[in-house]
């Protein structure tokens, strides 16, 4: 704790570079997510095709899957970025195909009989009806994407794991380990909040 | 004039072995209410779907207005077509006044209309704007849910409204007073509506006309009175139960059998009835009262009388007795 008081200033530079790093990830995901999920929810057999394939590529550890990206992107962020877009579909595409699904089906018929057309029916209602679940896909992958990231810094990625693999690497240097978990701990903890916080406010009033 | 017609509409679903809609064609007039009734499977349901086509027919077609609706573009179609469905199907995430307001927006209304029409129409079907514009669908009862449903599919004021089954997820008592409203409705508005049930009470009870369908084809069209007395098949019988005199009787309606007062007929002290009671009340009536006939009155006003002997002959099918008997 005396460590982060100490050191104000490259604690927060490491926690925004941490951000910055699942913030990209996460916002590339998601723009990935959508459309997936939307294309593959109407499909059951589709869905559970990719939603295997996903899943599979979510049991292969984040270090053996940094490194196995890192002859194609380089020894950078890149690499882990894309390692964190991957973890992140599988939440993510997830949470789109079953807000979609949950959306009742005589609901989906009236939008239909009343005259709305695909787009408007896609932005008045299952957009808002799926929008909680789809927030919980998105909280729940931050939290995974922050935790991840924290390897990203024996990558050359940087963030807040770097405290903790100098900690490491020095000496009795506890302060820096303790310093770098507590500071990913509240990151986590702060967004996972946040997040739920918006999720409650886009529930469907009863 | 002709609001919707079918002409030879079949629909065949691929791997099915016999189609869902086999040549249909019939006519529903401007401002009747038509029940398609039969049982489940019957294809009542896929040929509503047809007229906001919601399901495309196989063969033949089907004109709204004598335009064939496949030369509508769809969602105008569906625009100008009310649509009420079991599930009643509300926006869960919309006050009661937004999902009211749906088919309004779409169609471009100016605020202040719609906001208008929202109350007019929440009236209209019993609920008071003050204490439901803003619920959600999930603080209302199943049958203000429906009434909230009817009120929207009313909304944009749709050429015709089709009804799928509205009423039959509703518990009795709440349906009875939902009909009733429907009907008082159907009095002051006169819109075109398609009604499928498979409530043959429902059918009797609300049509104008009833299109009695046995898998996938039309067995009768006619009117509840002649479809009660004289059913064209076995099928039809059975269905709506022709045999049983009570049941028919408590179906059929004053007005059905009654006959014009004759003239120079001076009304005195005969028992009272109203033109839309059923049968059944009249011949208790008449039972209880010991009275030789009743004077039929609409609006205080006497318009004809009823006998034993008409309601008799309007359980036989066999319409009003002849002539030289009714004079005398």
């Amino acid at each position: 704790m005396s460590y982060i008081l100490d050191n104000p200033g490259l604690v927060f530079a490491l926690a925004l570079q941490h951000l910055t790093t699942t913030g990209l990830a996460l916002l590339v995901a998601i723009i990935l997510a959508l459309p997936i999920g939307i294309l593959i929810a109407p499909r059951r057999r589709l869905a559970t095709l990719i939603m295997g394939a996903l899943g599979l590529l979510y049991t292969i550890p984040s270090i053996a899957l940094i490194i196995l990206l890192i002859p194609i992107f380089g020894l950078n962020a890149t690499s882990v970025i894309v390692a964190l877009v991957i973890y992140a579909q599988i939440i993510l595409v997830r949470n789109v195909v079953a807000g979609l699904q949950a959306i009742d089906p005589a609901v989906m018929d009236a939008a239909r009989g009343m005259g709305m057309n695909g787009w408007q029916i896609w932005w008045r209602i299952q957009l808002p009806l799926a929008l909680p679940v789809i927030l919980a896909g998105v909280r729940i992958a931050v939290v995974v994407a922050i935790g991840i990231a924290t390897i990203g810094a024996k990558f050359s990625a940087g963030g807040l794991g770097k405290l903790l693999f100098e900690g490491i690497a020095q000496a009795g240097r506890y302060d820096k380990i303790w310093a770098g978990a507590i500071a990913v701990g509240a990151l986590a903890l702060a967004l996972n909040s946040g997040l739920a916080a918006l999720e409650r406010a886009f529930a469907v009033k009863t | 004039m002709t609001a919707i017609r079918f002409e030879d509409v079949s629909k065949h679903y691929p791997g099915s072995p016999r189609p869902a809609v086999d040549l249909c064609s019939f006519a529903v007039e401007a401002g009747n209410l038509v029940v398609l009734l039969g049982p489940s499977g019957c294809g009542k349901t896929t040929l509503l779907k047809m007229t906001n086509r919601l399901v495309e027919p196989s063969a033949g077609a089907v004109y709204l207005d004598d335009t064939d609706v496949r030369q509508i573009d769809v969602t105008s179609l569906r625009r100008q077509t009310g649509y009420v469905i079991q599930q009643v199907g509300l926006f869960p995430h919309l006050t009661v006044a937004q999902n009211i307001a749906v088919v309004p927006e779409l169609l471009g209304w100016p605020r202040p209309r719609i906001a208008a029409r929202v109350d007019e129409l929440l009236e209209m079907v019993h609920l008071v704007p003050g204490e439901y514009r803003h619920r959600y669908p999930a603080q209302l009862s199943g049958g203000q849910q429906q009434r909230v449903g009817l009120a929207r599919a009313l909304a944009g004021e749709p050429r015709v409204l089709l009804m799928d089954e509205p009423f039959g997820a509703i518990d009795a008592i709440t349906r009875a007073s939902l009909q009733d409203e429907l009907l008082s409705i159907q009095r002051k508005l006169h819109k075109t509506i398609l009604f499928v049930t498979h409530d043959v009470d429902e059918a009797l009870r609300l049509a104008d006309k009833i299109v009695v369908m046995e898998a996938g084809r039309v067995v009768q069209y006619d009117t509840p009175f002649a479809v009660l007395t004289r059913p064209a098949n076995d099928f039809v019988r059975d269905l709506v139960g022709a045999d049983d005199t009570l049941r028919q009787l408590s179906l059929l309606r004053v007005e059905d059998a009654m006959t014009g007062l004759p003239t120079g007929y001076a009304c005195r002290d005969e028992p009272a009835i109203a033109p839309e009671a059923d049968l059944r009340s009249a011949l208790a009536l008449l039972l209880r009262t010991r009275a030789p006939v009743l004077a039929v009155v609409e609006d205080g006003r006497p318009v004809g009388i009823l006998t034993l002997e008409y309601i008799r002959c309007a359980t036989r099918g066999s319409g009003k007795p002849a002539k030289s008997r009714s004079a005398g």
